[in-house]
C-alpha cells in the first residue's frame, strides 16, 4: 500500500521516458531511414507514389553501382584527406594552443581575438581567390591542397577548445618538468598531451565531420578523379540527364556509415573532452 | 659498300625517329561532364572515340577528368588564368559567354575549320551555329552535340482526350489542352495529373517556357550591344501565362515554384504531368524512367509559337569543345577536336550516342530510320525547320532563372509584374 | 605562466598563423581586392573604388536577405538552442540508454550537411510523396511545403534545428557534467526545487559553454550555404535567400565578383561586430572575464 504511489510514478516515469525517447529517436533518424530503405528500392519504385515504408523488392544494385564507380577510390581519397588534416590541425594546434596558455606575451590578446575572427569568415566567400592562389603555387587539384585548406578552416575551433582544456590542467607538473630540463615542446608532448586524450579526440572529431563531409571546398578545388573526395562523388549523381535516385541515396548512406562508427567507438571520450576544456573561456 | 652504310645509316636515322616519335607520348588532358567508365550512349560514344583516335594517332593519348557540368565554364576560365586548364574543356551554349569575353580559347579557324573539305562543310548542318561563337574572324568553339528544347507530351492522354500535336502549336493551344488533360483520375478531390509541368526553381533550373514565348514573340531578347530588353508587351504576357497557369488556370502544381527542372522531370516521368517543355537529350532517360504509363506514348512537338502559324524558336544549345589558349599541345588537341566534331565522331555522337546528327551524311543513314530513333529525327526535323541561335556573346546563363524568378515573385504576390520583369531584365544586364 | 623565455611563444604560435595568413588571410585579402574592382568573367577590369559596396547596399534582394538570414538565424539559434539545452538536460545522467541516445541524436550532426539536406528535400518534396501522406489527413494535401514562403522557411529552420541540436547539446552536457556534482547534492538537501536548482545552480555555472555554444551556433547559422543552397534554393521567390546563398549567387552564377567580394566583407565585419556585442553582454550579465 504504502509503496504503490512510488510504483505508479516510477511507471509513469518510465512511460514518458520512453515516449520522449522515441519522439527523439524519430525526429533524429527518421529522414535517415527513409534515405537507407529507399536506397535498397528498385530505381522504378522508388518514386513511387504512395511511397511503401517497407520495400517490395530489395536490391543492392545502387550500391553496386556506386562501388563500381570507383566509390572505394573516392572512400579512400575522402580517408586519406581526413586523417592527415587531423594529424595536421591537432599538431599545429596544440603547439599554438599551449603557447596561447601557457606564455604571457604581447600580442597574445590580438591573437585570440584574430582566432575568432578567422572563425566568423564565410568560407564560401573565400572561395574564388583561394582557386587563384592554390593555382598559383600549384596546389590546385592536389590533396595537399585540400588539406592545408581543411587545416586552416579547423585549426581555430581546434586552437579554442585545446587552449581551454590546457588551462584546466594543473601547472605544477608542467614547472617541475621545465625544471628538469624539458623544452616547451618536449613539456607538452610529454606532459600536457598524455593527460589531454579526450581533448585531443574531441578536437580530432570535430576536424574529421568537416573534413570528410565537406563539399563546397572540394568540388571548387579539384578537378581530376584521383583526388575526388567522396562528398563530390555523391554530388555527381545529382547528374546533368537525369538525377539518379538510387545511387545518389546509396552514396549517401555508405558516406554516413564509417564516421558514424568512428563517433560511436570514440563516444566516451568527445564528452569528457569537452569538458575539460572546449566549453571554458 | 658505300652505299650499303648511307642506306644503313637512313634506315637506323629512320628507326631512330621513329622510335623517338613513340616516345615523345602527348597526353591531352580534357573536361567534359560525360564519364567515360559510367554507362549511357554517350559515355560509351566517347569511349570508342577515344579509343579509336588513340589507334590512329599512337603518339597521343587523351585522359579524360569528368566535371560537375554546371561549373565546368568557370573552372576553365579561371584554371586558364592561373594558368592550369586543360588542353579541351566542354562548354554549355548558355555559358560560352565566359569563353567568347576571355583570351581562354584557342582561334579553332586556322586550327580546325580550315582543314574541313569542301565536301564536310558541305555536309555539316550547323554552320550557322558558327555565327555565335566567331569574334572578329576568330572562331572560339566547335559544336559536338547540339540539343534543343521541345514540348513533350503524352500520347496516351492526349489520344484519350482526342487532341493531337495541332492543338498545341500555340501557347493558346497549349492552356486549352492542359485544361483539358488536368484531372482528377481517382476522385479523392486532388489532381493527380497536371496539364503541363513547370520547373521554377532558382538552382538547378532549365528552360522555362515565358522564355521560349518572349524570344519568340519579342524576336529575341538581346539587341545588338548584348543589353536585354523584355520588360514590354511580349515579356509580360508570357510570364502572365505561367502565372495563371498556377493561379487561374490551375493547370500546373503551385509545388512547381520549389522544383527544381530535375524535380519536374521526375514528376513527368511518375506520370503526374501530361506535357512539359524539355530537353530534347531528355528523351531516353524520360522513356526508361516512365512510371506508371508506357514511356513509349512519349511524344515530341515543337515548342508551340505566340502566333499560329509560326512554331515557337528551337534554340540551338548543347555543348561545345574549346581548347585552352595556354595549352602546350595547340596541334595535338586541335587534332582530337577535329576528330571529335568530324563525321566519323558524329556518327558515334549519333550511335550509340542517340544525339542528334550534325552530317547529312550521318543524318540520312539507314539506322536512323529505326523506329526507335524517332525522337531523335522528330528533334532534327524541327532543328532544321525553326532552329534559332543565341549570341555567344551575350550572357544569357540565368535569364531563364531570372524568368522563373519573376514568375514565383508574381505568383506569390511579391512583386506586380511590371516590376518584376523589370528586376528580371535588370539581372540578366547586369550579368553582360 | 612561463614568462621567462622571451620568443618560445612566438616561435609556437608561428607555424598556426603562418597556415592562417597562407590560406586565409592571403585569400581574404585577394576577395578584398576584388571588392573594390569591376571583376567580371573572372577578371579584373578596373578600379572603382567603393561602387560594388554601394551598389550591394542599395540592392534590395540583399536587403531582403538580410531580413530572411536575420529570421533564419534568429529563429534557429533560438530553437536549436533550447532544443539543444532540453536534450542535455534530459540525457544528462550517465547510463547505457542515454549513451545510446546521444549518439542517435548526433547522428544528423556528424552527416554531411549536403546529405541531410538533400534527404530532408525529399522528404519535404511532393515527389517522395510522405509530405502527402503526413499532411492528408490534416485535410491539407494540396499544401505544399516548399512552395509557400512561410512554410519553406519553417523547413529551412527545422533543417537547422534537426542538425545543430546535437552541436548545443554536447556542448552544453559537457557544461553540465563539469559541475561540481556536490553543489547539486547540497541544494537538493537544503529542499531546493528543481526550478530553484536551475537558476541559482545550473544557469550561473554554466554560463561560459553558454557563451560559447550560442557564439558558435551563431557563426555557423549565418555564415550556411548548404541549407538554403540545397533545400530550398532560396525559394520560393527569394523567401528563403540569405545573405551567404545571395552571395555565392552574385559570385558564381552572376559572376560579379566584385559585389560578391564587397558583400562577403561585409558579412564578415558585422559577424566580428556581432559576436563583440554577444561577448559584452554576457560580460555585463556574468563573470566572463
Amino acid at each position: 500500500m504504502n509503496r504503490n504511489p512510488y510504483m505508479r510514478l516510477a511507471l509513469r516515469r518510465a512511460a514518458l521516458r520512453t515516449v520522449v525517447n522515441t519522439v527523439i529517436v524519430l525526429f533524429a533518424l527518421a529522414p535517415i531511414a527513409w534515405g537507407v530503405v529507399s536506397s535498397l528500392k528498385p530505381a522504378n519504385q522508388i518514386l513511387e507514389v504512395p511511397p511503401r515504408f517497407i520495400p517490395q523488392d530489395v536490391t543492392l544494385e545502387h550500391y553496386e553501382r556506386v562501388i563500381g564507380d570507383k566509390g572505394l577510390l573516392f572512400l579512400g581519397n575522402s580517408a586519406l584527406v581526413s586523417a592527415i588534416t587531423i594529424v595536421f590541425a591537432l599538431t599545429i594546434g596544440s603547439i599554438a594552443a599551449y603557447a596561447i596558455a601557457r606564455y604571457e606575451f604581447s600580442g597574445r590578446r590580438i591573437l585570440m581575438i584574430f582566432t575568432i575572427g578567422v572563425m566568423s569568415i564565410p568560407i564560401a566567400s573565400l572561395l574564388i581567390p583561394t582557386f587563384t592562389l592554390l593555382s598559383v603555387v600549384g596546389l590546385i587539384n592536389t590533396h595537399v591542397g585540400l588539406i592545408l585548406l581543411y587545416t586552416a578552416y579547423q585549426l581555430p575551433i581546434v586552437i579554442w577548445m585545446l587552449y581551454g582544456y590546457f588551462l584546466s590542467l594543473p601547472i605544477e607538473v608542467e614547472q617541475a618538468a621545465r625544471i628538469d630540463g624539458h623544452t616547451a615542446l618536449g613539456t607538452l608532448r610529454r606532459v600536457v598531451l598524455p593527460l589531454s586524450k579526450p581533448a585531443l579526440v574531441a578536437a580530432a572529431l570535430f576536424v574529421l565531420v568537416f573534413s570528410w563531409n565537406d563539399f563546397v571546398v572540394a568540388v571548387t578545388m579539384t578537378s581530376s578523379e584521383s583526388v575526388r573526395t567522396f562528398p563530390v562523388a555523391v554530388y555527381f549523381y545529382l547528374g546533368f540527364y537525369g538525377r539518379e535516385w538510387g545511387p545518389l541515396l546509396a552514396s549517401a548512406v555508405i558516406s554516413i556509415i564509417p564516421i558514424t562508427a568512428i563517433f560511436i567507438i570514440l563516444q566516451r571520450y568527445f564528452i569528457s573532452g569537452l569538458t575539460g576544456g572546449g566549453v571554458k573561456g | 659498300m658505300k652505299k650499303f652504310l648511307i642506306i644503313g645509316g637512313g634506315l637506323l636515322a629512320a628507326s631512330l625517329m621513329a622510335g623517338g616519335a613513340a616516345f615523345a607520348k602527348t597526353t591531352l588532358t580534357m573536361w567534359t561532364f560525360l564519364d567515360v567508365n559510367a554507362k549511357g550512349g554517350r559515355n560509351l560514344a566517347l569511349k570508342q572515340m577515344i579509343s579509336d583516335f588513340e589507334t590512329a594517332n599512337p603518339d597521343i593519348k587523351i585522359k579524360v577528368e569528368p566535371q560537375v557540368w554546371s561549373t565546368l565554364a568557370e573552372k576553365f576560365v579561371l584554371g586558364s588564368n592561373a594558368g592550369n586548364a586543360p588542353d579541351i574543356g566542354w562548354v554549355n551554349s548558355e555559358n560560352l559567354g565566359f569563353i567568347m569575353n576571355s583570351d581562354a580559347a584557342s582561334n579553332l579557324k586556322p586550327l580546325v575549320l580550315d582543314g574541313w573539305s569542301e565536301h564536310q562543310k558541305q555536309d555539316f548542318l550547323l554552320n550557322s551555329s558558327f555565327t555565335a561563337v566567331t569574334d572578329g574572324g576568330s572562331v572560339r568553339a566547335v559544336p559536338l552535340l547540339p540539343s534543343t528544347w521541345v514540348l513533350m507530351y503524352r500520347k496516351d492522354l492526349f489520344d484519350a482526350a482526342g487532341l493531337t500535336a495541332a492543338d498545341v502549336a500555340t501557347w493558346g493551344g497549349v492552356t486549352k489542352a492542359a485544361k483539358t488533360l488536368t484531372k482528377d483520375t481517382n476522385n479523392d478531390g486532388q489532381t493527380d495529373v497536371w496539364g503541363i509541368g513547370l520547373g521554377l526553381s532558382q538552382e538547378r533550373f532549365s528552360v522555362t517556357p515565358a522564355f521560349l514565348a518572349t524570344v519568340d514573340g519579342n524576336g529575341g531578347i538581346f539587341d545588338d550591344s548584348c543589353k536585354a530588353k523584355f520588360n514590354n508587351e511580349a515579356g509580360r504576357s508570357a510570364v502572365t501565362m505561367q502565372v495563371d497557369w498556377i493561379e487561374k488556370d490551375k493547370v500546373t502544381p503551385r509545388e512547381a515554384l520549389a522544383m527544381s527542372s530535375d524535380d519536374a522531370i521526375d514528376q513527368f516521368a511518375a506520370g503526374r504531368y501530361a506535357m512539359m517543355i524539355i530537353a530534347n537529350s531528355r528523351y531516353e532517360q524520360l522513356q526508361r524512367t516512365a512510371a506508371g504509363w508506357d514511356g513509349a506514348k512519349l511524344a515530341i512537338a515543337p515548342v508551340p509559337g505566340v502566333k499560329a502559324g509560326k512554331p515557337g524558336p528551337a534554340l540551338l544549345v548543347g555543348w561545345w569543345a574549346v581548347q585552352w589558349s595556354k595549352s602546350p599541345n595547340q596541334k595535338a588537341a586541335a587534332k582530337f577536336i577535329n576528330y571529335m566534331s568530324g563525321p566519323q565522331g558524329a556518327s558515334l555522337w549519333n550511335i550509340p550516342g542517340e544525339q542528334i546528327p550534325t552530317y547529312r551524311s550521318v543524318a540520312e543513314r539507314p539506322e536512323m530510320s529505326d523506329p526507335i530513333r524517332q525522337g531523335i529525327r522528330a528533334t532534327s526535323e524541327i532543328l532544321a525547320s525553326s532552329g534559332v541561335l543565341m549570341p555567344g556573346k551575350c550572357n544569357w546563363g540565368r535569364t531563364q532563372a531570372d524568368f522563373n524568378l519573376a514568375t514565383q515573385q508574381v505568383v506569390l504576390g511579391q512583386a506586380k509584374i511590371e516590376d518584376a520583369l523589370r528586376e528580371a531584365e535588370q539581372a540578366t544586364n547586369d550579368r553582360q | 605562466m612561463f614568462s621567462s623565455e622571451k620568443f618560445t611563444p612566438y616561435r609556437l604560435v608561428g607555424l598556426a598563423v603562418l597556415v592562417e595568413l597562407g590560406f586565409v588571410i592571403i585569400p581574404l585579402v585577394i576577395g578584398f581586392w576584388y571588392s573594390v574592382n569591376r571583376v567580371q568573367f573572372f577578371q579584373i577590369r578596373g578600379f572603382t573604388g567603393l561602387e560594388n559596396y554601394w551598389r550591394v547596399l542599395n540592392s534590395p534582394s540583399v536587403a531582403n536577405a538580410l531580413t530572411v538570414t536575420i529570421a533564419f538565424s534568429v529563429i534557429s539559434l533560438f530553437l536549436t538552442f533550447v532544443i539543444g539545452f532540453g536534450l542535455a538536460m534530459w540525457l544528462e545522467r550517465s547510463n547505457r540508454l542515454n549513451g545510446v541516445m546521444q549518439a542517435v541524436v548526433l547522428i544528423p550532426y556528424m552527416i554531411a550537411m549536403l546529405v541531410g539536406s538533400m534527404l530532408l528535400k525529399w522528404v519535404f518534396s511532393k515527389e517522395s510523396g510522405l509530405s502527402d501522406l503526413a499532411l492528408a489527413p490534416m485535410g491539407m494535401g494540396d499544401v505544399s511545403i516548399l512552395a509557400n514562403p512561410d512554410s519553406a522557411m519553417a523547413a529551412l529552420v527545422y533543417n537547422a534545428v534537426w542538425r545543430d541540436s546535437a552541436f548545443a547539446m554536447i556542448m552544453l552536457l559537457a557544461g553540465l557534467k563539469s559541475i561540481p556534482a556536490h553543489l547539486q547534492m547540497a541544494a537538493r538537501v537544503d529542499g531546493a526545487s528543481a526550478w530553484y536548482r536551475f537558476r541559482r545552480i545550473t544557469l550561473p555555472l554554466l554560463q561560459v559553454p553558454i557563451f560559447i555554444t550560442v557564439v558558435r551556433l551563431f557563426i555557423h547559422l549565418v555564415n550556411t550555404l548548404t541549407y538554403p543552397l540545397i533545400l530550398t534554393g532560396g525559394g520560393p521567390g527569394t523567401s528563403t535567400e540569405t545573405v551567404v546563398l545571395k552571395m555565392y549567387r552574385l559570385g558564381f552564377n552572376d559572376n560579379v565578383l566584385g559585389q560578391a567580394n564587397a558583400l562577403a566583407i561585409m558579412v564578415f565585419i558585422v559577424n566580428i561586430a556581432l559576436v563583440a556585442l554577444l561577448l559584452r553582454l554576457f560580460k555585463k550579465a556574468g563573470k566572463i572575464q
